[in-house]
């Protein structure tokens, strides 16, 4: 009985370490390759010639995901031609969750304009990231030869109103990037759904 | 007398149900503050949201943890997280249609996600999310559960 319960206690142990192990700022980002909504592969080292990548987790059902489909297209807007493209990338298993499946990621993307390439998470990439919810972004940052990790965390401080943000942590991460400065949050939280995913 | 009796079986009837619906907003460092200070009881917090589908499913399963547990009082609270203005349009309707046995308290947090890192710095953000508190020891877990993992996390602060 001891025994089992230091076994249980070891595996809980364990389950809380690894969900502790998520990439931190300054780590390499690890390449990928993934179908797009266009059916095209994609992967990070395509784009070399950018001076970063902001890649998104993000998903259709989440309602915290939904809140910020606008921000993230305008967000590509404004840094993409600057030179730092979105890339969303959906990493719930469409068996867990059915609003998740390519085929809806397809309207999704039609029916809301998305202006950025828009992933299928199937080879569970979110874990080498140590992604664990949605929207949960990474900010990259080209080093020439690799991308390395320069934020991770929320886009802005307020999920539900897009006109009441305080603190754009993602957008003001990019022009410290842009500046050469030091970003000041290289790391925030936020309130968002679990990664839906079979073990 | 008859229907006397009916009408005020059903007047209790109804207003048992409304005090049922009432939940009280709290302060989230309140709320850290009330499950950390020293005390006999175990306390199991829940972070759920009524758009969360699975904090949604394993509702049920909290509601099977019992008010005492190994002879201790274990008091489960049920932190809803939905957006503030959402309490009377969503949380009351679905306390309405959904048994939520234990203490519902409306968990009111600053803006930003650094009350995040402080209740728990394993905790992302992601919901649902259980922290259980017992005499300065602690378990938390980002993602969903059941009332049988629920108890070994118990045993494991006993």
């Amino acid at each position: 009985m001891k025994k089992t319960i230091l076994l249980s206690s070891l595996m809980l142990a364990a389950a809380t370490f690894m969900a502790f192990s998520q990439l931190q700022p300054g780590d390499k980002a690890p390449d990928f390759k993934l179908k797009g909504i266009d059916n095209q592969w994609l992967s990070l080292n395509d784009y070399s010639k950018e001076k970063g990548v902001i890649v998104i987790f993000t998903c259709n059902h989440c309602p915290y995901a939904k809140l910020y489909e606008t921000r993230i297209i305008e967000l590509q807007k404004e840094f993409g031609p600057q030179g730092y493209p979105v890339v969303a990338i959906n990493p719930n298993d469409s068996t867990m969750v059915p609003e998740d499946s390519f085929s809806k990621m397809v309207e999704n993307a039609a029916a809301k304009g998305f202006n950025f390439p828009y992933l299928l998470d199937d080879i569970q990439l979110f874990k080498k990231y140590g992604a664990t919810r949605t929207p949960h972004v990474y900010l990259l940052k080209n080093e020439g030869a690799s991308f390395s990790v320069a934020y991770i965390g929320a886009i802005d401080d307020n999920s539900q109103d897009p006109d009441d943000v305080h603190e754009y942590y993602l957008a003001d991460a990019i022009r410290a990037l842009q500046s050469g400065k030091a970003i000041a949050k290289t790391e925030t939280k936020a309130v968002g759904c679990t990664i839906k995913f079979k073990e | 007398m008859y229907r006397l009796l009916i009408l005020v079986t059903f007047f209790f009837a109804l207003n048992a149900k409304s005090i049922g619906q009432q939940i009280s907003k709290l302060p989230i460092a309140t709320l850290q503050h009330r499950v950390e200070q020293a005390s006999d009881t175990i306390f199991v917090v829940n972070f759920w949201a009524t758009w969360c589908q699975p904090c949604v499913k394993e509702i049920p399963e909290f509601n099977k943890i019992p008010a005492s547990y190994a002879g201790k009082p274990v008091k489960v609270i049920m932190a809803n997280l939905d957006f503030p203005n959402q309490i009377e349009s969503r949380v009351i309707p679905f306390l309405k249609d959904n048994l939520v046995v234990h203490e519902v308290v409306a968990a009111v947090t600053p803006r930003g996600g650094e009350w995040i890192e402080k209740l728990d710095p394993a905790w992302s953000g992601a919901i649902p999310a259980t922290i259980i508190v017992h005499q300065g020891k602690r378990f938390f877990h980002e993602g969903e559960t059941d009332y049988e993992t629920i108890k070994e996390w118990i045993n494991s602060l006993l």
